[in-house]
């Protein structure tokens, strides 16, 4: 019997990174209001996301449904 | 129209500012608007405006979760639990976090005729400096003017669901605009959370 390869998983550290990578990118001058939490720098929004908490956890949340809603074309028109 | 926009901190300043389009375009309309403006959004004038007045519209702006949007200082002027059926009669706009989850449920059930708003976070993206002048934010205006557009489809006579249709068209063709190769890298890494606030904004009806 042939072995299986071994499955790759991405793990929620893999995620964190992947979306602090693309926090990265932001513009330094710009904040972002998330609801009665007040308003984040980038510098802020990556060390939330480091920290796994929750605007941290909302942020990798919004970055996600992006790539899902890419992936299922949504975007695209209507 | 009933119009309620605290300013006690930088993400309500920026509704206010941002809702005073509405009012001039609601007065152009011919239509009577009441402002609760600033420490006038507190929960013992909007009841008492509500029943005085027996507005067709309520603009809520403000914080807010699944079952309470809020007013200056974060007073409750709404909440699932009190009084959702202040809102029976009227179409509501609550620009406000998670409030359509559970409190527009409610209000829905309760005899509010829709009530468009969010079931998740209202999110929106500022730049550093214009605090102080919010409507010369042009990074913000990308965010707030498809939500404002809800409001002006209802002024200009679109029902309930066409007028959350029509906003949410605004903010796709705006997430379209800056996704295309003419879109700076800046502005184009705004789009997931445009696309947040696009998934997220509903309208309630029975």
């Amino acid at each position: 019997m042939n072995k299986q390869p071994p499955i790759n998983t991405i793990t929620d550290a893999d995620i964190r990174k992947l979306v602090v990578a693309r926090l990265r990118l932001l513009s330094r001058n710009r904040k972002i209001s998330i609801g009665s939490s007040g308003e984040y720098s980038v510098d802020e929004l990556i060390d939330r996301v480091q920290n796994n908490d929750s605007i941290g956890k909302k942020i990798v949340e919004i970055q996600l449904q992006y790539l899902q809603s890419l992936k299922e074309g949504v975007l695209l028109g209507e | 129209m009933l119009i309620t926009r605290p300013n006690h901190d930088i993400t309500t300043n920026y509704l206010f500012y941002w809702s005073t389009l509405l009012i001039e375009q609601a007065k152009k309309s011919g239509k009577v608007v009441t402002d609760l403006n600033q420490k006038r959004a507190n929960a013992k004038e909007f009841a008492s405006v509500v029943k005085k007045t027996r507005p067709a519209m309520i603009v809520l702006n403000g914080h807010g979760d699944h079952s309470t949007v809020t007013g200056y200082d974060n007073e409750p002027l709404v909440t699932k639990n009190d009084n959702p059926e202040i809102l029976a009669g009227t179409v509501v706009f609550a620009r406000a976090c998670q409030s359509a989850l559970e409190l527009g449920e409610e209000a829905v059930k309760r005899g509010c005729k829709a009530y468009i708003g969010y079931n998740d976070d209202f999110v929106f993206v500022t730049e550093d400096g214009k605090e102080t002048h919010p409507l010369q934010d042009s990074t913000a205006k990308l965010f707030i003017e498809p939500s404002n557009h809800v409001v002006i489809s209802l002024l200009k006579g679109h029902s309930p669901s066409e007028a959350n249709s029509r906003s949410r068209a605004m903010c796709l063709k705006t997430i379209q605009k800056l996704m295309s190769s003419s879109a700076s890298q800046d502005d184009s890494e705004l789009v997931p959370n445009l696309a947040w606030n696009y998934a997220h904004q509903v309208c309630l009806e029975k």
